[in-house]
Order: structure tokens, then C-alpha cells, then sequence
């Protein structure tokens, strides 16, 4: 009885330290993000109480002349829709295939191994790689070759997630049918592939677009929105106040986007 | 065992040849000489097979013994390593790939495309012929109808039993009204009372349809229950082809006899053959059998032979003075009967009582009936 009791005590606290480890893991991962924005709202985001609440940081990112954020943010943008695009039509190409290639885990290891060298290394690899041995030339393709290469591993992971639980015996049961090749690819395999695809386009999106070590070498004269607020925010200017704006709207647009891709990916079934 | 089927107006009298293979026409599959390899494995060895229109054939065989194989291969699934004729509704479809074939398969996993309705699986075939929509709607709901799913035709897959899930791909199959159906093991996944109910709704449905139904199964119980016709498949050939009846009581050889559940098989030598009946020499024992060929059975020839466990009669001392000595070793209670099991000259006997009250101190001597010890090649 004795036994018991001090077991279930044993119990009760791991299950207390358990909740308070994940609340302060939560804690800290969320509390910048929160203040970030409460600042952003602040009449004076260089101190360090938030308060005296206002809009004029937000309308001023619009109004003021002297911030130049549009160019970043249309060249962001199209790098943006340029790697999700291609990263999710090339992932949906290797990963359909990939999970039917028997012993086929070393070639997914191949893929995925680029994620873990840093960002910088991997840049200035690149750099030297791309512009002084192939001879490409600096600015916006390189750009988006540093993006694609940057997200297409998380691209394929996202296709890989739906295409490893893809039954290929539907396509015979289709092909029995009478479905052509192109009609089973149509009608079967890419509705059911669909949350990999949409999600990999979604999650390729935003890494482009905050993606900053491998564009600072590959960048040649063109900003992007990372590296422009990147060097604002070094640059002892008066404009800091709109950065905090500017990295709100960005967080936010972020959150949403990860959370429609991750809900697109579980929905598969 | 008495069957009594009712075979569809369309089918020829069952009086063909051996193989199925009829001279006159009728003939809607005709397959010969199909060898099938994966790398260096033979799955199927220069097999000929034929099917008459309206009937329903079963290739009947343990898992490898390359009954799925073919199957897939009427279907244009897998493509023969080497193929002599290979025609459907007489036209040749070798090398044709399995959407161009009128034919469809019951898949024993189903198929059911998981983000479509229970209707837009049905329609799925007619569909791809470019059937319009309201036609489309129709046909489906009547081949709902016809597997009894009605109610059913809005419902997504997952929330389906598998019962439901089995009468969906009964449907979708049905549906483009193919020239044969096949069916690959369509029954294993479900429990026994689902199975026997299906075994029976299937042959009401063969009848109604009129289709040829060519099905897959390990379970001779569902093969005896619903075929026409019987292939017996063993290491990818035909090791017979013959009516339920006649598989269950005249097997050709030893392996099927075993397969059908010949409980005891033992080698003997003949004596004398002419008239369907032979003698022959058992472990000192002068016995008769039968043979549906005795054409092929010649004196001094080792032959196998083999009686059912229920066709042994067990006698007790006082009544018998003919028979073969026994002992008795132990009964097996298997609820409907007992296995009683026996040590004989010949070996050991396995009998089976259906009288559970029945005394078995008593018993001295076990016999049988020379037409139910069946005489086979070796």
C-alpha cells in the first residue's frame, strides 16, 4: 500500500515538472513575438515599457518616403512564388517516385543532408561554386537558385510525408478500370498527393521569403526584405521604430501561412 | 455431396472438354501457354486455360501456387514473360494494357479510392468511358442497388464496414458491365458469418448478372460452395480442372487429394483394374478402390489411394470379420464430431465419429466402401 502511494506520488510530480518544462519552452519561444508586436503598436518602441498605444508606426511604413521597403518587398515576393512554385512542382516529380525506389533511403538522405550546413557556409559555398567556377552571374537567379536549393529538401519532406502513405495498387485498381496513365495521375494520384504539394509550396514560400546568410552572398545589388531590414535595423536611423512594424505584419502573414500548410498536410485522408 | 446449380441461359451445357476448352463457340477467355517468371522464379509454367460465357470458374490454390498471377494477367495488370493466345470476347489482347481490356477485378484489398464517394467510386469506370452525368447517376445507383447498398451512394469510404467497403468494389467492378469479372480472393478480409453470407450472395448475383466470374481462392469450402467449374493450381500449373463434385471426390493425384482433405492417403500396388473399379495390394490387405480412368492404371503399378476420414467405418469385435485390425490412440473433439484416431498395418487412420456417444473401447476393426477409396496416379 506504501508502494503504491509513494509510486503514484513519483507520478504526480514528473507529471508537474513535465507541465511546467513545456510551458516554459512555450514561454520562451513566444514571449519575443508577443512583445515584438505589442512594441509595434507603442508610441515609443526604443524604451523599454510598452504602452501610450498607436498605429503611427503602421501608417507611417506606408507613408514615409524615406523607407524604401517597396522594392524588397515585390523582389521578396516574387522569389517567394518563384521557389514555391518550383520547389513544390519538382518535390511532387522525386518525391512520387523516391518511396517506390527499393533501398531507396540512401538518395533521401542525400537530399535532405544540405539541411544540416549552416546557412552562411552553405552561401559562401555556393558563391564560390555558382559565380567563380560556373561563372553565373550575381542578382536575382541566383538569388532564386540559392532559395531553391535553401527549401526544396523541406518541400520533399512535405511531399514524402503523403507519397510514402500513397497505395499504388489504387492506380491498378483505376487502371482496371479503364483509366489511361494520365487520367489515373489526374483523378487518383494527385488529389491524393495534393496536401504535400500545396504544403510544400506553402512552407518553400516563406523560407524564400525570410531567408537571409545565403542571400547575402548571392545577393549582388538586389535587396531582398530580410536584408533590408537587416541593415536598417544597423543603421542608426529613425526608421527603427518601423522595422518592429514591419517584422509584426511579417510574423503574423508567417504564423497564418504555417498554419494553413500544416492543417492542408494533416487533412490528407 | 449433391450441387444443383442453375447455370445462366447464355452458357453452353458443361459437357466440354477437360480444359474448358470447347470446340463450339461460347468461348469469352481462351489463354494458352502462358509462362509467367519473377527473376528466377517460374510463377506460372506453360498454362493453358479457357472459360465458358455465364460461368463461374475459381482457380483454387495455396498462396505461390500461382493463381494470382494469373489472374493479374487476364487483367493486363502483370504481362506474361511468354504467352501463346490470350483472347477475350474474342479479341486478342496481348501486350494490351489492363485499361484497354473488358474486364475488371474485385480486389481482395479493396481499391477504394479513399477521396471519392461511395458514388464516385461506383461511376469511376463509366466515368473514364466519358458516360454522361445522369446516366452516370443512374447505372451507379443501380449497381448500388444490385450489392444492396442503396441507402449508401453519398457516403464516404471511411465510414464504410468492410463488408460495405467489399459490396462497393462489387459494384464498381459490376458497373461498366465488363465481359468477365475477375475476383482475387474478394472474401479473405472479411469475419466467417460475413464470408458464408457473401459466398451465397455472390452466386445470386453470378446468376443475375449472367457475367463469367473468374475467382481466386485459397478456401475450398468457398470454391465448392460457388463454381461452376474448379482449377486446381500447385506450383504455377494446372494440377486439375474438373467440376466441384468431381474435385471433391475424384482427385487425380495425391496433392490434391491432400489438398481437398483426403485425411488418409497410402501407397498400394495394383492387382487388377477394369470398370472404373481396382484391386490392389496393401500392406499385405487385398482391397478395391475406384478410378474415373482406369485406362491409364496398370497391374503391378504403384498407385496412392485415398478415403475421406468420414468414410472409414469403425467395427466392433463382435461385428466384424472382414476389415483391418486396429487400435485405438485418441479422440480429437472438434464439436460437430470426434477424430478418432487409429493405428492400423497400413498406418495410422484418422476416422470421424459423428455419434459422439458411440463407444470406442469397443472398436476392433475399421473398413470403407470401395467407392469412396479413390485410386490415384502417382
Amino acid at each position: 500500500m506504501r508502494m503504491l502511494r509513494s509510486h503514484r506520488k513519483v507520478q504526480t510530480i514528473s507529471k508537474i515538472v513535465a507541465a511546467f518544462l513545456g510551458y516554459f519552452t512555450l514561454s520562451i519561444l513566444y514571449f519575443p513575438i508577443i512583445w515584438l508586436i505589442l512594441m509595434s503598436f507603442s508610441g515609443e518602441p526604443l524604451s523599454t515599457i510598452p504602452g501610450d498605444f498607436t498605429l503611427k508606426w503602421y501608417n507611417a511604413l506606408i507613408d514615409n518616403n524615406s523607407f524604401r521597403i517597396g522594392q524588397p518587398v515585390f523582389l521578396s515576393l516574387c522569389l517567394a512564388v518563384f521557389t514555391g512554385l518550383a520547389c513544390a512542382a519538382c518535390a511532387l516529380l522525386v518525391g512520387r517516385v523516391l518511396p517506390k525506389i527499393q533501398g531507396g533511403w540512401p538518395y533521401l538522405l542525400l537530399f535532405l543532408l544540405p539541411l544540416f550546413i549552416p546557412g552562411i557556409v552553405l552561401g559562401a559555398g555556393m558563391f564560390m561554386y555558382y559565380r567563380l567556377v560556373i561563372g553565373v552571374k550575381m542578382g536575382m537567379w541566383s538569388l532564386a537558385l540559392a532559395h531553391f536549393v535553401w527549401a526544396f529538401p523541406f518541400a520533399l519532406l512535405c511531399m514524402l510525408i503523403v507519397s510514402s502513405r500513397f497505395d499504388p495498387r489504387l492506380l491498378e485498381a483505376a487502371a482496371d478500370l479503364g483509366a489511361s496513365r494520365w487520367r489515373q495521375f489526374r483523378d487518383i494520384e494527385f488529389p491524393l498527393m495534393k496536401p504535400g504539394i500545396f504544403a510544400g509550396a506553402f512552407f518553400s514560400f516563406l523560407l524564400s521569403f525570410n531567408e537571409l546568410p545565403r542571400s547575402i552572398f548571392m545577393r549582388s545589388g538586389e535587396l531582398t526584405l530580410p536584408l533590408f531590414l537587416w541593415i536598417q535595423s544597423g543603421s542608426h536611423d529613425s526608421t527603427i521604430p518601423l522595422i518592429y512594424a514591419m517584422s509584426a505584419l511579417i510574423t503574423v502573414a508567417s504564423l497564418a501561412i504555417s498554419v494553413i500548410a500544416i492543417r492542408m498536410m494533416i487533412s490528407g485522408d | 455431396m449433391t450441387k444443383e446449380k442453375s447455370v445462366p441461359q447464355l452458357a453452353p451445357s458443361k459437357q466440354t472438354e477437360k480444359n474448358g476448352c470447347g470446340t463450339e463457340g461460347g468461348k469469352i477467355l481462351e489463354m494458352s501457354n502462358v509462362t509467367h517468371r519473377y527473376g528466377d522464379v517460374v510463377a506460372l509454367d506453360n498454362v493453358s486455360i479457357c472459360a465458358q460465357e455465364g460461368e463461374f470458374l475459381t482457380l483454387l490454390g495455396r498462396s505461390g501456387s500461382g493463381k494470382s498471377t494469373l489472374l493479374r494477367i487476364i487483367a493486363g495488370l502483370e504481362e506474361p514473360s511468354q504467352v501463346g493466345v490470350l483472347r477475350i470476347a474474342d479479341t486478342d489482347v496481348t501486350g494490351k494494357p489492363a485499361n484497354q481490356r473488358d474486364c475488371t477485378t474485385v480486389f481482395q484489398h479493396y481499391a477504394l479510392f479513399p477521396h471519392m464517394t461511395v458514388g464516385q467510386n461506383v461511376e469511376y469506370g463509366l466515368k473514364v468511358r466519358g458516360v454522361l452525368e445522369q446516366e452516370r447517376t443512374k447505372r451507379g445507383r443501380e449497381a448500388l442497388e444490385l450489392v444492396q447498398l442503396e441507402g449508401k451512394y453519398e457516403r464516404r469510404i471511411h465510414q464504410l464496414s468492410g463488408g460495405e467497403r467489399q459490396r462497393v468494389a462489387l459494384a464498381r467492378a459490376l458497373v461498366t458491365k465488363p465481359k468477365i469479372l475477375l475476383l482475387d480472393e474478394p472474401l479473405g478480409a472479411l469475419d466467417e458469418k460475413l464470408r458464408m453470407d457473401m459466398q451465397i450472395e455472390l452466386m445470386h448475383l453470378h446468376q443475375k448478372v449472367g457475367l463469367t466470374f473468374i475467382y481466386v481462392t485459397h478456401s475450398q469450402e468457398e470454391a465448392l460452395t460457388m463454381s461452376d467449374r474448379v482449377i486446381l493450381m500447385s506450383g504455377g500449373t494446372i494440377a486439375q480442372n474438373s467440376s466441384p463434385a468431381e474435385l471433391f471426390d475424384s482427385p487425380v493425384s495425391r496433392e490434391v487429394a491432400s489438398f481437398m482433405g483426403f485425411e488418409n492417403i497410402f501407397s498400394g500396388k495394383v492387382l487388377d483394374a477394369n470398370d472404373n473399379k481396382v484391386r490392389f495390394e496393401l500392406a499385405g490387405f487385398e482391397l478395391e478402390g475406384t478410378s474415373n480412368d482406369t485406362t491409364k492404371i496398370d497391374v503391378g503399378m504403384e498407385v496412392y489411394v485415398g478415403i475421406r476420414s468420414e468414410h472409414i467405418r469403425l467395427l466392433s469385435s463382435s461385428e466384424a470379420e472382414h476389415g483391418i485390425p486396429c487400435e485405438h490412440v485418441e479422440s480429437i473433439y472438434k464439436g460437430k464430431y470426434t477424430d478418432q484416431v487409429l493405428r492400423t498395418p497400413l498406418g495410422q487412420i484418422q476416422a470421424r465419429v459423428w455419434d459422439t456417444t458411440s463407444e470406442v473401447a469397443s472398436i476392433s476393426k475399421v473398413d470403407w466402401d470401395a467407392n469412396h477409396c479413390v485410386v490415384m496416379h502417382r
